[in-house]
């Protein structure tokens, strides 16, 4: 009985701050391509569009409305450092309504394959200037494990699940955020080449200030090796 | 300028060309119950595995085997069969540490020509003969005696400046029999 009390107490607790939450969805159609330089090297490609469908808060639902928010064009150079793990760097434009945003990203990413999933942890760190927003730095962690549908490892032709957790911590002005996102998908292997994921990215930001931002977006990524 | 970015971006796409080539024939995927071969079911279920048993069809350019795969005794393994359920193998993980001291000095020699430095990541002790040998063997019931036993070892070896994961197998006295370059799948979607 205890614990039903606690459980409506809290949902009741929640309903005001969901309704002073706003909200974000859309679309985010990606193209990603890793072209292979040498037997260390490689170049990424990736093409990412964001298509807002609805904005708004909780309590005052908006009509559905897609159009085009902004698109990211990106290369970064990897070099493998070891077995399963790489460093990199490259460089972001972000084309949107206001101008340009101009992103330096550089990564170290850690790939370990278990018996039935594999498991990646991602480092990075990203600067973006812009000339109508002040320098923004970012630190992020980002874990991803991607499992089979059917069998030890992904085949070609088969499904499988995959999932990513990241955290961002974000400086801009002197104040710091966090945003945690959380993206499961669905995916599907032509080949070890040629895949293309289909999931739901749930980002929460500026919870720490307590008017969080819920982002629903709807990723669809292909990704091609080169 | 947008435009420009755009055309930059494309070009550098272009000028590599898509491979559609696979290299490797090579796939696995879950058995149902019904296709098991009673002869596999009847050796495995002899063998009165702890866990749930994980039955496999493995496909690859040296035809098609079933192997399945569970736990006994705190160990993992795997047991594969042809398509008709014929025992093919029986391969049990221990630890590096169990191997016999003599067996252990061997395989490192041999490790050593090979490798600037080395780390040894899975052992598996591997069983062939006949099925009611085996099942005797591993019901200790039986010395071994007709059995062929071989030390499958996975291990990540770093030579001419570069560090790949191999398989190695050696005989029961440390002598080397086949090494094999292992190919990881692409982790391109877990990196970007």
């Amino acid at each position: 009985m205890k614990k039903l009390v606690s459980f409506l107490f809290l949902c009741l607790l929640s309903t005001p701050l969901l309704a002073q939450s706003t909200y974000l969805a859309g679309l985010l159609p990606a193209l990603n391509v890793n072209q292979k330089i040498t037997g260390t090297w490689r170049l990424n490609y990736k093409v990412e569009s964001r298509l807002l469908g609805a904005e708004g808060r909780f309590s005052e639902p908006t009509p559905l409305e897609v159009q085009h928010s902004l698109t990211d064009l990106a290369v970064v150079a990897s070099r493998k450092v070891g077995l399963n793990n790489s460093l990199a760097g490259g460089y972001l434009i972000r084309l949107e309504k206001g101008g340009p945003a101009h992103r330096l990203i550089q990564q170290y990413t850690l790939v370990r394959s278990f018996d039935y999933f594999r498991l990646a942890h991602r480092f990075s760190a990203d600067q973006t200037f812009s000339r109508t927003e002040a320098a923004e730095v970012r630190l992020r962690y980002r874990i991803s494990f991607d499992i089979p549908l059917n069998g030890r490892e992904v085949d070609d032709r088969e499904f499988y699940l995959k999932i990513n957790h990241e955290y961002l911590n974000a400086l801009n002005e002197g104040k710091y955020g966090l945003e945690i996102r959380f993206v499961p998908s669905l995916g599907y292997a032509f080949n070890d080449n040629n895949k293309i994921e289909f999931g739901v990215d749930y980002r929460l930001s500026d919870f720490l200030t307590g008017s969080p931002e819920n982002a629903f977006w709807l990723p669809l990524t292909w990704y091609i090796g080169i | 300028m947008k435009r420009f970015i755009i055309c930059c971006f494309l070009i550098s796409f272009s000028t590599a060309q898509v491979s559609l080539g696979q290299i490797k024939y090579e796939k696995e995927y879950r058995l149902k119950a019904v296709d098991i071969p009673p002869a596999a079911r009847q050796f495995v279920d002899s063998l009165d595995f702890e866990r749930r048993v994980r039955w496999y069809v493995e496909v690859s350019q040296q035809g098609k085997s079933i192997e399945a795969k569970s736990k006994r005794g705190g160990q993992k393994y795997s047991v594969e069969f042809d398509t008709t359920g014929r025992l093919q193998d029986v391969e049990i993980e221990v630890s590096w540490r169990d191997l016999p001291e003599a067996l252990r000095k061997n395989i490192e020699q041999n490790l050593e020509n090979e490798f600037k430095r080395f780390r040894i990541r899975k052992v598996q002790r591997q069983f062939t003969g006949k099925s009611e040998d085996v099942l005797n063997y591993l019901g200790q019931r039986g010395n071994g005696n007709r059995l062929t036993i071989k030390y499958e070892l996975v291990l990540r070896g770093r030579k001419d400046g570069e560090t790949d994961e191999f398989e190695y197998t050696f005989s029961a006295e440390g002598r080397l029999e086949k090494r094999a370059k292992l190919v990881f799948r692409n982790t391109d979607n877990l990196e970007y």
